[in-house]
């Protein structure tokens, strides 16, 4: 038997909810790991971000990602310090710009191609917004080109993880409807 | 499903995935290049401690240089025409983590002990506004 998840509003709003919820998870154990530089993480969130953009489209992925940072940044208590609002500006330009590359390109990218997109975008503008907003000192663009690369993996891996996770509810037969 | 999942992992990426992974690359290898090009090794090591000028000191001469923060000492070594912090007070450490600097405009950063070391250029100053004048 195919279990086929319709999109009423009410399981939208179960499965949005869940997605929420593991992304803090995520989160929050993602801010306990040692990292091996200072600044960098994995941002394995994201694929709570990811997973809500196929199902649901964009506006649910923007939904799922300011939930995110905003209640993990209550938990963790950082909420309105300067690494918030880096945070902020990553999330929201990683899902404005995947949504963008999805709408854009949904036939030609895997999970892997549009999480890559994420990944690149929110380092960039947290880049940017050190930079000129908060910083103010245009020298932090010399670690750019290492957040870059850096980016591009843990934009694979995010991108992996969660296709694995789209396939293994496939194996379980559950289909969720993707979103066009 | 149970064995093959992880076996054909290299097919999960489309042609345009690759293609992008590459762009992106090959985009950050080149800007690595750019920015060793446009910059140069510095000449001089300015140290400031609480927000105040603490030292300047030529990045040709090797010495080791305690300074004295808020938390206690911080170690600055320069060493072969390069400056590192190699001990700090500071609980994270994620200063000595930085590594050492030698370019232009290059900065090392300890937060909680308040200390930050800039490297500059053979002129008092190179900054981009200056350039473009």
């Amino acid at each position: 038997m195919v279990l086929n998840f319709e999109r009423t509003a009410t399981q939208k709003k179960i499965h949005l909810a869940v997605l929420v919820a593991v992304g803090l998870i995520i989160f929050i154990f993602e801010s306990f790991l040692p990292r091996p530089f200072p600044w960098t993480k994995p941002g394995l969130a994201n694929v709570a971000s990811l997973l809500a953009l196929y199902w649901y489209g964009w506006p649910a992925a923007l939904l799922v990602t300011s939930f995110r940072v905003i209640l993990g940044a209550l938990i963790l208590g950082t909420i309105f310090n300067p690494a918030f609002f880096l945070s902020v500006g990553g999330g929201l330009s990683a899902v404005c710009f995947m949504g963008i590359t999805y709408q854009w390109g949904k036939n030609h990218f895997s999970m892997i191609g549009i999480s890559v997109v994420g990944a690149f975008f929110h380092n960039l503008a947290q880049l940017t917004l050190a930079a000129f907003v908060l910083v103010k000192q245009v020298e932090i663009f010399y670690f750019m080109p290492l957040m870059l690369l850096g980016s591009v993996f843990t934009g694979i891996i995010v991108g992996l993880l969660s296709q694995f996770i789209t396939l293994k509810a496939g194996a379980f037969q559950i289909s969720f409807p993707r979103h066009s | 499903m149970k064995t093959g999942t992880f076996k054909n992992i290299l097919h999960w990426f489309t042609p345009a995935d690759k293609l992008l992974i590459f762009a992106l690359i090959a985009l950050s290898l080149f800007s690595f290049a750019l920015i060793r090009y446009f910059t140069e090794t510095g000449s001089w090591v300015v140290i400031w401690v609480e927000g105040q000028p603490f030292a300047r000191l030529a990045l040709a001469h090797e010495r080791l240089l305690t300074v004295e923060g808020p938390l206690g000492k911080t170690v600055v070594r320069i060493r072969e025409q390069r400056v590192e912090i190699q001990n700090s007070a500071c609980p994270n450490k994620i200063c000595q983590k930085m590594g050492s600097i030698q370019r232009v405009g290059q900065m090392l950063v300890c937060v909680p002990n308040r200390v930050v070391i800039k490297i500059e250029g053979e002129s008092k100053t190179i900054s981009l506004d200056v350039i473009t004048e």
